[in-house]
């Protein structure tokens, strides 16, 4: 990866301040947080979760939430606007109600909005993650993607160029089907997706392989010794390589033109998470899916920490209180040697005297956050 | 109706150009009717005979005004080097860098099944066909960097390696003067990857 020599390095990415305009209930905000725990208090629906989701979308363009753009812009408004100072910068986006958004750092604009994803990298961790459990398999492949794609730029190019060439793809597999063009018209898309499509099982295999060993070394601090956790990539084919994968991708032609899809390919392919051997998908309770996930998060943060030599910042949304104590206590140890973290609840009294005696506090109320 | 027939017309027409949506639609056909009748005359002259008179080049299937065009018919010009272009722009865009002395071929678009835009729809037959009679030495495809631009330059080269005419893709990299903080990655990915020796 060349572009890792041009990236900062070093330190915990802290969220000095954020200011957001129209974004879902805030008119207009401008918070100042604390540099390690932040706290953010108030009832359900009051806004604390969407302070949490700005910085999320500032961090990565996207909500962990999976909002859609519109959704996130207030109501009446034209366009919503998150800013965040970094320390050594600034960093904004902006969401229209029609038209590109676009991202700017101090002054300037920057060429793409992808080219904010890895300044101000975040985990985040909320009930919708359970999905990377119970879900189907889109939810696992967008967490790799996502994650990838916030240190690589190689990745990113591969991602979006895959995308693309698989649409035309199909598309094609429909006019060849319908006699408007001819089937070796296929090739030059099969040599396009192959290459793109190689970089990406490539780049998410190695990164799971990693990610295995630390969320390991997580959940057995989470769950004990004996409950094993690991996470494989399964491909759904044999092509590991790009001459691999055209020559899947021939040989899955005259049924691909049948149904008019692409059959083979990274765009079907899965993560198995296995704890103690069995499938956490079918076999695994609440409890230990909510642990699996938690170790995942965790060693999320280990991989930013080790091997790009930044700690990104923590954002524990609704399902850390359904954390039990031990937990709890073990996510914020862990949080709090590392860096920056943010953390909703609906009351002080359900947060650990540990935690609120640390914290930065905040109340949430219909829209306006006031600091204690 | 919102807008008299007349008025609704010229808006749906102009609403049809690229990059023209209907609010803007809607502002220039509110600016033409307020013209004074003398300039509206000229401009509507002006389209009518723009694509009366002007055709395509038969050689390059640039717009011309002559069978050949200014480029093809000019003898200070090589036609043994063609450079290959998605749009008739792309044309003007070289040439106003004044270094390229060869020819070009203009595809009038790119690979898009998407847009359902196959080879055929291309001016591919006539690159083709320029081809045959065995005196152009290289074929420069500079086709855009996306997805579709190199799809068609990847179409394109496989097509023309076997009738033996040496088969160059333009390189993509920074910007001169680029900054490389505020590079966009893609372009600073490819710049590291078409890197030369110096
Ligand atoms: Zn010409």
């Amino acid at each position: 990866m060349f572009l890792e020599s041009f990236r900062r390095c070093g330190e915990a990415i802290r969220f000095e301040t954020l200011r957001l305009r129209q974004f879902r209930n805030y008119s207009n905000l401008e918070v100042e947080f604390g540099e390690e725990l932040n706290l953010l208090i108030g009832p359900n629906a009051q806004g604390k979760s969407n302070l949490l989701e700005a910085i999320s979308v500032i961090s990565t363009t996207r909500s962990f939430r999976g909002a859609k753009d519109k959704a996130m812009i207030q109501v009446g408004a034209e366009s919503s606007s998150i800013a965040a100072n970094l320390g050594d910068s600034e960093i904004g986006i902006t969401i229209p109600k029609t038209g590109r958004r676009f991202a700017t750092i101090g002054e300037s604009q920057l060429p793409r909005i992808q080219d904010l994803l890895g300044r101000a990298p975040t985990i985040a961790f909320a009930s919708v993650d359970l999905e990377l459990i119970v879900g189907e398999p889109s939810w696992r492949r967008r967490f790799v993607d996502l994650e990838i794609s916030q240190f690589s730029a190689k990745y990113l190019r591969s991602f979006s160029e895959y995308k693309r060439s698989l649409e035309h793809r199909n598309a094609l597999l429909k006019r060849v089907r319908d006699g408007s063009e001819q089937a070796r018209n296929l090739e030059v898309w099969d040599k396009k997706l192959s290459l793109s499509g190689a970089t990406l099982r490539e780049m998410r295999s190695g990164y799971l392989s990693e990610l295995s060993v630390l969320a390991n070394t997580r959940h057995m601090q989470l769950a004990g010794d004996n409950e094993r956790l690991s996470l494989q990539y399964q491909l759904n084919d044999d092509a590991v390589t790009a001459n691999d994968l055209i020559a899947e991708l021939e040989r899955k032609r005259p049924n691909d033109i049948v149904i008019g899809a692409t059959t083979c390919g990274p765009h079907r392919d899965d993560i198995e998470i296995l704890v103690d051997g069995k499938s956490a998908f079918s076999f695994a309770s609440q409890g230990q899916s909510r642990t699996a996930v938690l170790a995942i998060k965790l060693a999320q943060m280990d991989y930013w920490t080790t091997r790009e030599g930044r700690v990104p910042a923590l954002l524990l949304d609704d399902i850390f209180s359904d954390l039990d104590v031990t937990r709890r206590q073990h996510v914020l140890e862990v949080s709090r040697e590392l860096g920056q973290v943010f953390v909703t609840a609906t009351d002080l009294a359900a947060v650990d005297s540990y935690l609120s005696d640390n914290s930065k506090i905040f109340y949430i109320s219909n829209g306006t956050v006031r600091a204690a | 109706m919102l807008f008299a027939k007349p008025l609704a017309t010229l808006i749906s027409q102009l609403e049809k150009l690229p990059g023209v949506g209907p609010k803007s639609a809607q502002r220039l056909a509110y600016h033409i009717l307020g013209q004074p009748e003398e300039d509206v005359r000229r401009l509507a002259d002006a389209i009518r005979d723009a694509r009366d008179r002007m055709t395509l080049c038969e050689r390059c299937q640039g717009f011309s005004e002559a069978s050949i065009c200014a480029i093809c018919s000019d003898p200070k010009r090589d036609p043994s080097l063609i450079c290959v272009v998605a749009e008739a722009k792309d044309v003007t865009a070289i040439e106003r860098m004044n270094e390229f002395r060869g020819t070009y071929h203009v595809l009038h678009g790119v690979l898009s099944p998407m847009d359902g835009v196959g080879p055929e729809r291309l001016k591919i037959r006539e690159l083709l066909a320029r081809l045959e009679s065995g005196s152009v030495a290289e074929v420069i495809l500079a086709t855009n960097p996306t997805v579709e631009g190199d799809a068609t330059a990847l179409y394109l080269a496989q097509l023309l390696r076997p009738i033996g005419v040496k088969v160059t893709r333009l390189a993509h990299g920074m910007p001169i003067g680029g900054d490389l903080d505020f590079a966009d990655q893609a372009t600073l990915l490819s710049a590291f990857e078409y890197r030369r020796e110096i």
